[in-house]
């Protein structure tokens, strides 16, 4: 073989690779990225918004409605029963941000299923610039922003070897017809299962471990080191928004700042210029709504088996919460009820 | 980039005097010239990677109060002022004649090596840069190129990156690692290090060669060596070249007594440990690799030969053990890993083993989820083929030496590069980038 063919041969079958293993990934879309339904497959992969936006088509009617990101999802909606009549939905979704919250209630408004009361759980990062969920962008039904997928991230997400590998298991999923492991109730959308479940039982889930390692690497990814930078204006207008749809409708709201653990909140605060972020944070979201701070740092807050990590907490935790929101006997966030 | 620039420029300046002046300046001017060079380099380096590490010795000595400045590192800094220093003592020597600006812009800011070395010599770059026959395309250096370029890709993303997760999950939970669990992160760390800054140098050469650019080979196996300074013959062979060249025999080497080779070779590495960062364990890892010199420099003079596997086996355990200092936060972190490593108090073993080996119990040996805190059992498994790869397989640069042009090399090189693109979206930065 001369060198001339080596480098042509080398240049032809690593883009043929490429492209075939891009086109694999386009077709098979385990993350229903562009939701082509070619194939008519079932996605390995869940995608909390679809699968929620399709039990909500199929319900007759939602009273109760719970916003909020994957910090949520553990909220049962039966706890949230022991204070409110009627039939409670929890569409908490994945890294949830306020074009979420306002997209369902959009949504709702145009299936008239508008909800009674609603219940949301904002994170401190919801306000960070950057573009909308990809899962949200897909979402004909909740993108009401008109956000479209940008090249860079499509290229990453079909050049991914993760995408490839959830691709081959769409694949086999479909050929020997296995089931999906059901997480949420399909019924009123509520986390019931997650694999961490299964490494608690056993007793190898590390919480110490998990809630050091992700607070490390939530600083860096989702705070940029610390630099969380200027709130996102469009981000605040859904915010706004969202009070205005509420008081159209003269819909019961109930809101709180998610928890989350104490090792990661004093990360936070002695970091100066994030901390001085969370301040204003609490304050802006202070002059939209009269919500329960449970961003604090309190005995709950600092037992390691609350939490799953830095950020998510654990069942028990948000039935405190929903305890907090509706009765007059604070369990929780006693001293920083607003 | 301001930065980069104004030193260049500033660089140029003086060294263009330099190499003017032989004639018609004495040699006090000369040295003041340099003098000069050398502290605006050095100055700037102390200024942007070790001033806060300044205020906050200050502030213990002092038992004072003064806020650090957190400035943010400029990339390739330690990298471009030793680069131009050695630029300005050769151009003092005489060893250099008038360079054109354009090339001596280019030495300093090739790409390819820019951000984490190797560290080039301005001999071995400026005459590549204005040789006609390398403006000509090459077929068989873009052929090695992409070679290269594709094995350091797969070696940094695909091998360092995944040795990143368990390292970093060990340092970061420190304060419970058991014995396994300790030997398992540090040498993840050794591993990680080794591929990930190995991967960038083999990308850089690789990258240089497209452009018909030679770089001088930075790695050769390290983890072979059977010595320490076999390591330092085969680990950043530059940066080990530039402390030779331009402190240690200008201290006077190994020529001036037993007792100033030693005290030259202390200097040498505590220097080598301050440059990699602003911090004392970088200072103490320095430290004991200087003392490792110096003990296998005694241990030579007893003329004992030990055996082969034995002495790798030293070398390789104190090289594991010295980057625990070299990766920890601080002093504390290191002991702890350390103290796990060594601590016959916290041996665990895997739960499959309890049936068999239950008796141990006695003697305070548990079983349980074995590696939890740094991840799972995949970790021993990609120990062991790390330690076959390093040790076994030729590098990379060898295996350029022997290189065939046929359909195997093609669809190897093909199959690392394309799994390196493949998994860029998990990939971190270079470890080396911070230094």
């Amino acid at each position: 073989m001369n060198v001339k063919k080596w480098v042509s041969f080398w240049f032809f079958l690593t883009i043929v690779i490429l492209f075939a293993i891009a086109g694999f990934n386009y077709l098979i879309d385990p993350f229903s990225v562009n939701n082509n339904q070619l194939l008519s497959l079932k996605k390995a992969v869940g995608d909390d918004r679809n699968k929620k936006v399709s039990y909500v088509k199929n319900l007759k009617n939602i009273d109760n409605l719970i916003l909020g990101s994957s910090r949520s999802r553990r909220i049962n909606p039966k706890d949230v029963n022991d204070f409110l009549d009627g039939y409670t939905f929890n569409f908490s979704v994945e890294s949830a941000r306020p074009e979420d919250y306002y997209g369902i209630l959009l949504y709702l408004e145009k299936i008239g299923k508008v909800p009674k009361n609603i219940i949301i759980g904002f994170d401190f990062d919801i306000l960070r610039k950057g573009s909308p969920h990809t899962q949200f962008i897909s979402n004909n039904e909740l993108n009401f922003t008109n956000a479209t997928h940008t090249k860079s991230r499509l290229f990453f997400k079909y050049l991914n070897i993760d995408t490839f590998k959830f691709s081959i298991q769409t694949i086999y999923h479909n050929i020997f017809n296995t089931k999906e492991n059901k997480k949420f109730d399909s019924n009123n959308g509520f986390l019931f299962w997650h694999q961490r479940d299964d490494l608690i039982k056993r007793g190898e889930y590390n919480h110490f471990q998990k809630i050091k390692i992700h607070s490390k690497r939530h600083f860096k990814i989702v705070y940029s080191n610390g630099e969380y930078g200027d709130f996102s204006g469009k981000r605040i207008g859904y915010l706004k928004a969202i009070k205005s749809f509420v008081k159209k409708y003269n819909i019961k709201l109930y809101t709180y700042l998610t928890p989350v653990h104490c090792y990661h909140l004093d990360k936070i605060k002695t970091h100066k210029p994030l901390n001085n972020t969370l301040v204003k944070f609490k304050a802006l979201l202070a002059t939209q709504f009269n919500y329960l701070d449970f961003m604090v740092h309190n005995k709950y807050n600092c037992d390691e088996e609350n939490f799953y990590d830095a950020v998510h907490q654990s069942y028990y935790i948000n039935k405190l919460i929903v305890n907090d929101l509706f009765s007059s006997i604070l369990m929780y966030g006693k001293e920083q009820r607003f | 980039m301001p930065i980069i620039l104004s030193s260049i420029v500033f660089n140029y300046i003086i060294g263009e005097n330099l190499n003017k002046s032989s004639d018609n300046k004495k040699d006090y001017q000369k040295q003041a010239i340099l003098i000069l060079g050398i502290t605006f380099n050095l100055s700037l380096l102390a200024y942007f990677k070790y001033s806060d590490f300044f205020i906050s010795n200050f502030n213990i000595v002092f038992n004072d109060n003064i806020e650090p400045l957190k400035l943010i590192l400029p990339l390739a800094i330690s990298f471009f002022t030793f680069q131009q220093i050695t630029y300005l003592v050769d151009s003092y020597r005489q060893e250099i004649g008038k360079q054109n600006f354009l090339n001596y812009v280019l030495f300093v800011t090739f790409f390819p090596q820019l951000i984490a070395g190797p560290i080039v010599h301005h001999k071995e770059m400026m005459p590549q840069f204005s040789k006609i026959k390398n403006k000509v395309k090459s077929y068989k250096n873009i052929a090695i190129g992409i070679f290269l370029f594709s094995i350091g890709l797969f070696k940094k993303v695909v091998i360092a990156d995944t040795f990143a997760k368990w390292a970093s999950a060990g340092f970061d939970t420190i304060e419970k690692l058991n014995l396994f669990e300790a030997w398992a992160t540090s040498l993840s760390y050794t591993f990680q290090l080794y591929f990930d800054f190995s991967g960038y140098a083999d990308m850089a050469i690789g990258l240089a060669l497209l452009f018909n650019i030679k770089l001088p080979i930075n790695f050769n196996s390290p983890y072979k060596a059977t010595n320490i300074q076999d390591f330092w013959r085969r680990w950043h062979i530059t940066l080990s070249s530039f402390l030779r060249d331009y402190v240690y025999i200008p201290l006077g080497g190994n020529r001036k007594g037993k007792f100033r080779e030693y005290n030259n070779l202390m200097i040498v590495f505590l220097l080598g440990g301050f440059w990699h960062g602003a911090g004392w364990t970088f200072v103490f890892w320095g430290l004991l690799h200087g003392l490792a010199i110096i003990i296998q420099k005694e241990w030579e003079s007893l003329n004992i030969k030990l055996w082969k596997w034995l002495s790798w086996l030293i070398t390789f355990n104190f090289v594991n053990i010295a980057w625990i200092f070299f990766r920890a936060e601080d002093w504390s972190d290191a002991v702890k890993v350390l103290s796990s490593m060594f601590s016959l108090s916290n041996v665990v073993l895997p739960n499959f083993l309890q049936s068999e080996l239950i008796f141990l119990s006695q003697y305070g040996i548990s079983f349980t989820a074995w590696l939890n805190n740094i991840g799972d059992y995949t970790v021993v498994v990609w120990l062991f083929f790390a330690f076959i790869v390093v040790l076994l397989f030729d590098n990379s640069i060898q295996k350029t030496n022997n290189f065939q042009l046929n359909y195997k090399t093609a669809l190897f090189s093909s199959t690392g590069f394309l799994l390196g693109i493949l998994s860029l979206h998990k990939a971190s930065e270079f470890l080396y980038f911070n230094f």
